[in-house]
């Protein structure tokens, strides 16, 4: 266990170095002269090489590269070059933001979609199970942008109910984080689903009912521990895909995040701010994916790591 | 496909509705000049943000211009970039897969670890960064959803060439005296390729909603072409006096994607693929 932990853990370090070299290329070849940005239309020849000069673009790659990881491991993470405000600070907050929706939407599609995936596989072939998988396409297949417009109107437009944007407390949360989650409802009640009919006809499931267990003790404590394992990797999975969800559902709610963020260093072609946002993410799904893969043996101690 | 699997996917009524689905849509696609009631970038100042009517079936938007016949060219603009964006990566990821199945050794090692690293991010990130980087449009749109895709079909081809390997007509073709190229082509890719399609067509709709959302971003097909995504974004700011601008073309894109899963779900059920 502790050795798989420790060389999943030097992987990891090992995919991070790639993804911060990948980042810093992306920027370093890509087009268009940062220090001509920065220096604005019109300026001189001079002011343009004083700026390259001064943010050293005027050094080769591997220096330019090995300068950037070392101020990052000493705590600079530089400054937006549009902004000049600090990258750390105006990362900060905004990623608690998005951990705060991307959380509440995680939570939503997990309550709600695990119990649908297990009613619908055992009534399999019912009116509940069709309506839970028309449901699920229906819910994979809208925009969450949408999905986000459509409950601001019917909830903040004609019902009055809920706030249209804006952050702080539950009634702020509500309509964001169920537009980030519904797509993760349909996928894990999907998966939940065709993980639980694969063991519900194991032999240990009959010879469960057999020796007298209730249903409710098959079902919840027999079938669906045995089901958990391909549920866990979709669970995982939709981290890095709400990810991708913040960036548009923070659009639609002006919810001050990362996502949003994301989109408009992109805009802006802010790159000092993406290239921190990325390996920021890198990281992030490498720690999932790695808190999945240990979790494997709390739902089946046959998994062992060595 | 033989008539045998035919049948059974004729018979399983998701399929039949996935594929009418995308047959009205296709046929909007193909003939819109004939069936839009109006040209779609015709503004109308007048009758701006004017509601369903006879005038303009679904409205008019903030140019007053008709969002029915928006919506089924835009049909054109989905289509064109979901299916060519999928095919592109798939002619790529396949070849690739294929590669490093064929061969497992080093090549086929450093294929994977890429792909690994590609699939650690978000599909809809990489595509806003690739699309950041080439700047907005048609073609860079495509081109990022292309990229996004390639590492799927390399994974899902690699994992179907591996254990097609270990077949015995393998060994038969090896025995005959088969070279590598015909290997690859004449025996282990036909027999790889009904994943790939189960993929590509599920993927197509993922493709449909990338694309609808980088051209929410205001990143996507531009003006004045009609784009489903850009349509939703102007109708964002008159949610409140106008939701119909809104409304309508969430509407399509939605039922487009969900032509696109159901066929590809009945499909995935008809050849017996598994998705990992």
């Amino acid at each position: 266990m502790l050795s798989f932990a420790v060389g999943r853990g030097l992987g990891l370090l090992v995919v991070l170095f790639v993804v911060s070299l990948v980042t810093f290329s992306l920027t370093y070849f890509v087009p268009g002269d940062v220090a001509l940005v920065i220096a604005g239309p019109g300026s001189s020849a001079k002011s343009i090489s004083a700026i390259r000069a001064k943010l050293h673009l005027d050094r080769p790659f591997h220096v330019r590269y090995a300068q950037w990881l070392g101020s990052l491991f000493s705590g600079d993470l530089g400054e937006s070059a549009i902004t000049k405000e600090p990258v750390g600070q105006m990362v900060g907050f905004r990623f608690l933001n998005t951990l705060e929706l991307t959380g509440a939407g995680l939570g939503l599609a997990v309550i709600l979609g695990m119990p649908m995936g297990v009613l619908a596989a055992i009534k399999r072939n019912s009116l509940l199970d069709y309506g839970t998988m028309v449901l699920s396409v229906f819910g994979i297949s809208m925009p969450i942008f949408w999905i986000g417009l459509m409950l601001i109107y019917f909830f903040a437009v004609r019902l009055r109910v809920l706030p249209v944007t804006g952050q702080g407390g539950l009634r702020h949360l509500v309509l964001p984080a169920v537009t980030i989650g519904v797509n993760s409802v349909a996928i894990i009640a999907r998966m939940t689903r065709s993980s639980m009919l694969e063991v519900l006809g194991s032999d240990y499931i009959r010879t469960a009912k057999a020796k007298g267990c209730s249903e409710r003790q098959v079902i919840w404590l027999h079938a669906l521990r045995n089901a958990m394992i391909p549920i866990i990797t979709t669970i995982g999975m939709q981290l890095g895909y709400l990810m991708g969800g913040a960036v548009l559902t923070e659009t639609v709610f002006a919810w001050s995040g990362i996502g949003r963020l994301f989109a408009d260093s992109v805009f802006r072609r802010d790159f000092p701010v993406l290239q921190i946002l990325v390996l920021l993410l890198a990281a992030v799904f490498a720690l999932a994916n790695f808190l999945v893969d240990l979790s494997y043996s709390l739902f089946d101690p046959r998994v062992r790591y060595d | 496909m033989q008539k045998r699997k035919w049948k059974r996917f004729a018979r399983n009524r998701g399929a039949v509705v996935g594929l009418g689905i995308l047959v009205l849509f296709l046929l909007f696609a193909a003939l819109a000049p004939v069936i839009a009631p109006q040209n779609p970038n015709k503004t109308h100042l007048r009758a701006s943000l004017a509601p369903p009517s006879r005038d303009a079936l679904l409205g008019r938007d903030q140019l007053g211009r008709d969002v029915l016949s928006r919506i089924i060219y835009g049909a054109r603009t989905s289509f064109l970039i979901g299916a060519s964006a999928t095919a592109a990566a798939a002619l790529v990821g396949v070849l690739l897969g294929l590669v490093a199945g064929y061969h497992s050794g080093v090549r086929g090692g450093i294929i994977m670890r890429i792909v690994d690293i590609m699939l650690a991010f978000p599909e809809f990130l990489v595509a806003l960064v690739v699309v950041g980087i080439l700047g907005p449009g048609f073609y860079n749109v495509l081109i990022s959803i292309a990229i996004v895709f390639v590492p799927r079909f390399v994974r899902i081809t690699r994992a179907s060439a591996l254990s097609v390997r270990e077949n015995d007509y393998i060994q038969a073709a090896v025995a005959i005296g088969a070279g590598n190229g015909r290997m690859m082509f004449a025996h282990v890719l036909p027999n790889c390729l009904a994943p790939a399609i189960v993929q590509g067509t599920l993927l197509i709709g993922d493709a449909i909603l990338i694309s609808a959302g980088l051209g929410f971003l205001g990143l996507g097909a531009q003006p004045p072409l009609a784009e489903w995504g850009a349509m939703l974004s102007d109708g964002r700011g008159y949610i409140a006096t106008a939701p119909h601008i809104a409304t309508f073309p969430g509407l399509a894109i939605m039922f487009m994607v969900i032509g696109f899963n159901l066929v590809g779900d009945s499909l995935r059920d008809t050849l017996d693929v598994r998705l990992t």
